[in-house]
């Protein structure tokens, strides 16, 4: 197809809107062949970033580079038209008034008629789209003004493509489809890409690296596994998957849980630690089944179809009622309010943080 | 598209038209509106060949023009319809000599600004319109009377503010003092018939309808009256008889039409040539026949219609008094409620 | 891929020779630049007002005038408020939200007022209706009454300039109102039905309230024309604010006193429209949904029908069809008098002005939103807010700050500026453009305000610059908004009295001034013709405007 295509350089970028702060000190590098997610709560920074990378809004601090030359930095800015960047919106943003192949060839003004004409019949073919050449865009369905948007986007093929909550426009059903057939597209071209989104999941099944962000901060940036079993925090913890918390405290270089006992882990240093564990790593048995496990009473269970989530409650030290954990186990479980069980948690799926962190 | 290319060569042909300088012209900044004034320029140009340019306004307004411009001002004369207005153009130094010896001798004295920065170009007089059938003449003799309380809701004027009668109270403040004039506006506005409202001719058409018995015109437009061919005014005529007042004492107010050279004048000979023309006894025969004024050049009579009427003793005219007593008068238009 | 070897050359230049160019801060600087050539003649009449002493004059007018001056120009505005904002809402409602014969007709009659220059209501109305007019006369001589006798409303008063102005300006509230009517969801007022309100309860409880925002500003423009408005209410002889001003500049000859009037009559202003602001708080009137359906309308039947007429009939005919047959009167029974009166070369002069005006108010105004929105600027909004106040000054302190402005830059760099003036139509565009500017830019920020912004920057980065943005794309998506601002600014010069007067060229008579110079000098009859072609020039754009209001439905853009 194209030659690989470039790195994505920011370096401690800072930015500020009256009043507050949007971005503090971020830095990252997403390379060609990486669909990078960014991921994190409304607020968070992660579309001022964006903008900042199309040149959409002006670079305060820090610096940013494509493909090694520089295309911000303080006082100095190439304009968006200049910077080798595809980008696509929530809204979509068609022009509303040129057709579908005017929108994809708007990029494209400069080039050769007969050239301009051959690119935007390989886009449209590319995204399916080659019988709604002449169509209006408020003609067509969501998900086909995604395709209109995400050709338009590569058109002037940049060297780094930028979608905003590029399917969140989208409904549920059609969500999934069209961003299967997106992520295969833009994959298969190679070009360094960056999603912006508020949907963990999304990101998870996107983003070859997922970047947390929040108060305008990157947590972590990993792979989606490494994220799931190691996150950083318990808002990372947390945003992937439901979580059981506890606060523990270590006593006689144990750590003493509802769930039980467990060796501190060598690199624990603070006195008070929160736990957590997911609620799928949490078995639930017979009674007695196995050693490690500990009493527990059935406090209800809801069936969800492909799992069924059931809700524990532990006796606990000073608290009559007991605690409660959940558990989510795969297909239908027949159990009941009142039921005795013994619930379990592998060591090893114990995530361990620091308290408020 | 074709709307704003449209638009594009209207604003070029816009300037076209207007940048088309002429070497032999006069630019005049003219705050008389008579389609009279409009015929003497074009027999002007006719006779002379030289090319009247004119933009029309407020005369304050024009002074104020002339002050913004400067230097560059391209006005070679100024003209009006206020003898006060003239002085005051004198006064702010807008104005220089015309040294013309014509001017200086057809124009009587008192209707020239003394160092010639101005002349005097047609005349009108402040009369008294009444109702024949309800208001003998004799009752009537002087502005003063009209504040008495016989006239009550009978009296009918226009606005306070106008020029017209701004002149006229300012006149009266020259003769009887501040104090006396207030109290004579106070008893007018106490005798009128309605608010004031309209122009001269409605106040005689006013007249003639029983609105009111009594008016304050200017004599032109009761000449037009008197000379319409129009039916219905003619009807009106025949219903309203007018006086020339303070025949008895200082005389009837009278206010002048007039121009003067603008000082930074580019086409200084030929706006003096102008001006002489205007008192000539062509120009002066158009603008006592077709616009009923009384020509300042003793050589002209006046319109028969206005002639009929009666010679008159005019109070004498004193420019530099008019301005100089007008915010008096608009004081005392403020405090009596001559709105 | 075919193509891959040129790829570079659309962005790859700027990279290659690494050079960096501070993309932003034009548009501000064009938007800033624009509006204050547009608020520096205002701003050097304010000058006079700081700088200068008015001597003794402030407290003869505060213990004479100046109280009738307050009492008058807000009794005036509260008049014209209300009975543009009834009017206009009322006509808006019912050709909106109902069915019936004559509603396509209306719909467009409604605006021919606006064709109608307030003065010339003042002159046709007081001919028609005083003492001596055929009305009066009429009834004297049908039943032999004589002055005592009977009683007749008086329409030199303020009841009647605020129904004068307000037959004329009502147009104003009545398109906004439409079309804020037009663009309310469907699903809103439905939900509103269900939940147990009538159709008038729906009227008055969501559809007027979210309506707002569009008649506060309708009722808005109505306000700014009747606060600058000299002609009508100088004919009528009430003495408001603006009636004041004159007065105290020219007659009283204190420009430092009348600069002040000024400044206080705009602090006014501010003050309202800060109001409006601020009483709004954190209401929000953007539709919630974007699914439009067409309106549910009510059908009526013959009784209702006449209703609706009345209704709307009574605007048009006081606004419009009276005033006409007044004019038409006037030239039938002024023979050859009214044709006395040059036609052909001030009507050219006139569509001239108003095109070229229309033009040039249109694309500053473009220029400017352009700037206020591609950068987001806080500072170019608010200087395109100062500059819309031009639109309650009066014209003839427009013109005249205006001269001052080129008096003192004609001074400055020793140029011919008198010179410029009477040669060129320069000085009167200038005026149109401040006087006029607000007239282009609320129908243009309306318009923008539906442009997503995300648009700009989809074609920013697709490699077009700033003002190539402009030209593909917003040009083309604001065409409806950019031709109603041309249309109602080409009316808007077309009546232009005031400054046209005293900034124009030598012999550049337009029809206006040559009406006023008519009935200046008492020949009301004369002044019929040029008035009345005034109106029917205006007539088109009119028409053309009610189209395109029709049209204006979102959902239905192609």
């Amino acid at each position: 197809m194209k030659p690989p295509s470039s790195t994505i350089e920011i370096v401690d970028v800072s930015h500020r809107y009256p009043g507050h702060a949007a971005l503090n000190g971020v830095s990252l590098t997403v390379s060609p062949h990486e669909v990078t997610c960014i991921v994190g709560p409304s607020g968070c920074g992660k579309s001022t970033l964006l903008r900042l990378i199309s040149g959409l809004e002006t670079l305060q601090t820090g610096s940013i580079s494509i493909g090694g030359v520089p295309v911000a930095v303080p006082g100095r800015s190439l304009p968006p038209e200049r910077r080798p960047v595809g980008l696509m919106f929530q809204d979509f943003a068609l022009f509303p008034h040129l057709t579908v192949s005017g929108n994809v060839a708007f990029g494209l003004r400069h080039r050769p008629r007969a050239e301009r004409e051959a690119r935007v019949a390989e886009l449209l073919e590319l995204v399916a789209l080659t019988r709604y050449a002449d169509a209006y865009p408020h003609t067509l369905s969501g998900g086909q003004q995604q395709r209109v948007a995400l050709a338009r986007a590569m058109s002037r093929e940049p060297d780094v493509l930028l979608l905003d909550e590029p399917f969140s426009a989208l409904d549920e059903q059609m969500r999934r489809s069209v961003r299967e057939e997106v992520v295969q597209i833009i994959r298969a071209t190679g070009i360094a890409t960056l999603v912006v989104t508020h949907d963990p999941e999304e990101a998870m099944e996107i983003g070859s690296r997922v970047v947390v962000m929040t108060d305008g901060r990157i947590v972590q940036a990993d792979t989606p596994l490494a994220l799931y079993h190691n996150p950083a925090n318990s808002f990372v913890a947390q945003l992937f998957g439901e979580l059981n918390r506890f606060s523990a405290r270590v006593v006689d270089g144990h750590l003493d849980t509802p769930l039980g006992r467990f060796p501190v882990p060598a690199d624990a240093t603070a006195d008070a630690l929160e736990v957590a564990c997911r609620v799928e790593d949490v078995a639930v048995l017979p009674p007695g089944s196995r050693p490690d496990g500990i009493a527990a009473k059935v406090r209800r269970t809801s069936f969800l179809g492909s799992t069924t989530r059931v809700c524990l409650s532990l006796p606990a030290a000073g608290v009559p009622e007991g605690v409660e954990i959940h558990a989510r186990l795969p297909g239908y479980v027949p159990m009941r309010a009142g039921d005795e069980v013994t619930a379990a948690v592998d060591p090893r799926r114990l995530m361990l943080f620091r308290a408020g962190a | 598209m074709l709307r704003s290319k449209i638009g594009a060569l209207a604003l070029l042909a816009g300037i076209g038209v207007c940048a088309g300088a002429q070497a032999q012209e006069v630019n005049i900044y003219n705050s008389r509106h008579y389609n009279t004034d409009k015929a003497i320029y074009e027999a002007f140009t006719a006779k002379t060949g030289i090319k009247v340019n004119v933009i029309e306004g407020n005369h304050d307004e024009l002074i104020q023009r002339l002050k913004a411009e400067g230097a560059s001002s391209p006005a070679d004369l100024f003209i009006t319809v206020d003898a006060g207005r003239l002085a005051l153009a004198a006064r702010e130094g807008l104005l220089a000599p015309a040294k013309s010896e014509f001017l200086d001798k057809v124009v009587p004295p008192n209707l020239r600004g003394a160092d010639g920065t101005w002349y005097g170009l047609s005349m009108r007089a402040r009369v008294i319109v009444y109702a024949k059938d309800r208001v003998k003449p004799e009752d009537i003799k002087d502005y003063e009377d009209l504040a008495k309380p016989v006239w009550k809701g009978r009296v009918l004027t226009r606005s306070g503010t106008h020029p017209y009668n701004l002149a006229l109270t300012a006149s009266m403040v020259a003769a009887n003092g501040e104090a006396k004039t207030e109290e004579w506006a106070k008893g007018l506005v106490a005798n009128f018939a309605r608010a004031p409202k309209g122009g001269d001719t409605d106040q005689i058409k006013a007249v003639a309808a029983g609105e009111g018995d009594v008016a304050l015109s200017n004599s032109y437009y009761l000449g037009k009256l008197l000379t319409s061919s129009k039916p219905d005014e003619q009807e009106v005529a025949k219903k309203v008889g007018a006086i020339f007042p303070n025949q008895g004492n200082r005389g009837t107010h009278v206010n002048l039409s007039g121009a003067g050279v603008v000082k930074t004048a580019p086409h200084r000979a030929d706006a003096v040539k102008l001006l002489e023309f205007m008192a000539s006894p062509e120009a002066q025969r158009a603008f006592a026949d077709s616009n009923m004024e009384f020509p300042v050049n003793p050589a002209v009579q006046p319109h028969p219609a206005l002639a009929a009427l009666g010679a008159f003793k005019q109070d004498p005219l004193n420019a530099a008094s008019y301005l100089d007593h007008n915010d008096q008068a608009l004081r005392i238009m403020d405090r009596a409620g001559w709105k | 891929m075919s193509v891959a070897g040129n790829r570079r050359d659309g962005f790859g230049l700027g990279l290659r020779v690494r050079r960096i160019v501070a993309g932003t801060g034009w548009g501000t600087l064009v938007s800033v630049g624009l509006a204050t050539v547009i608020a520096a003649p205002i701003a050097a009449v304010f000058s006079q007002a700081l700088t200068g002493s008015s001597g003794g004059l402030w407290a003869h007018l505060a213990s004479t005038v100046l109280p009738d001056y307050v009492v008058n120009t807000l009794a005036l505005l509260v008049l014209v408020a209300l009975m543009t904002l009834v009017t206009g809402v009322a006509c808006a409602w019912a050709v909106t939200m109902h069915e019936f014969r004559g509603r396509s007709v209306l719909q467009w009659a409604l605006l021919l007022p606006l064709a109608m220059p307030a003065y010339v209501l003042a002159y046709t109305y007081t001919d028609f209706f005083q003492f001596t007019g055929p009305l009066q006369t009429a009834l004297r001589a049908a039943f032999g009454w004589r002055k005592a006798d009977y009683w007749f409303p008086e329409i030199h008063s303020l009841g009647g300039a605020a129904f004068v102005l307000s037959a004329v300006l009502y147009p104003y509230v009545y398109v906004l109102a439409r079309s804020a009517f037009l663009e309310q969801s469907a699903c809103v007022l439905e939900v509103s039905r269900t939940l147990g309100a009538t159709p008038f309860g729906t009227f008055w409880r969501v559809a007027l309230p979210l309506a707002r925002p569009a008649l506060a500003a309708g009722v808005g423009y109505a306000l700014m024309e009747t606060l600058a408005d000299f002609g009508a209410v100088k004919y009528f002889g009430i003495d408001t604010f603006t009636v004041g001003i004159y007065r105290t500049w020219f007659a009283l000859a204190s420009p430092v006193a009348a600069a002040q009037l000024a400044s206080l009559l705009l602090l006014f202003v501010v003050l309202v429209v800060a109001l409006e602001r601020v009483s709004r708080g954190r209401m929000r009137f953007h539709q919630t949904t974007n699914k439009y359906r067409a309106l549910p309308t009510v059908r009526l039947g013959p009784a209702r029908t006449a209703l609706a007429w009345l209704v709307c009939g009574a605007p048009v005919f006081f606004g419009f069809v009276l005033p006409a047959a007044i004019l038409l009167r006037l030239i039938w029974l002024g023979g050859d008098e009214a044709w006395d009166t040059a036609i052909a070369k001030p009507a050219l002069n006139s569509f001239m002005l108003a095109a070229s005006g229309a033009v040039v108010v249109v694309a500053v105004g473009l220029a400017v939103i352009h700037g206020v929105r591609s950068e987001r600027s806080r500072l170019a909004a608010v200087a395109a807010r100062v500059a819309t106040l031009g639109y309650a000054t009066p014209g003839t302190v427009i013109a005249v700050g205006i001269l001052i402005c080129i008096g003192a830059v004609g001074a400055w760099f020793d140029l011919p500026t008198g010179a410029l003036l009477g040669a060129t139509v320069f000085g009167i565009l200038y005026g149109y453009l401040i006087r006029f500017f607000q007239v282009a830019y609320g129908p243009l920020e309306s318009g923008f305000a539906k442009v997503s912004p995300n648009i700009e920057g989809a074609a920013r980065s697709l490699g077009s610059g700033p003002v190539q943005v402009l030209f593909l794309v917003q040009v083309p998506l604001l065409r409806a908004s950019i031709l109603s601002a041309a249309l109602l600014v080409f009316v808007d010069i077309m009546k232009e009295l005031p400054a046209t007067m005293i900034l124009r060229p030598f012999n550049f008579d337009t029809l206006a001034v040559e009406a006023f110079r008519m009935a200046s000098t008492e020949r009301l009859d004369a002044a019929a013709l040029p008035a009345l072609i005034i109106v029917l020039v205006g007539l088109l754009p009119v028409i053309l405007l009610s189209r395109s209001l029709n049209s204006s439905r979102p959902g239905h853009r192609q």
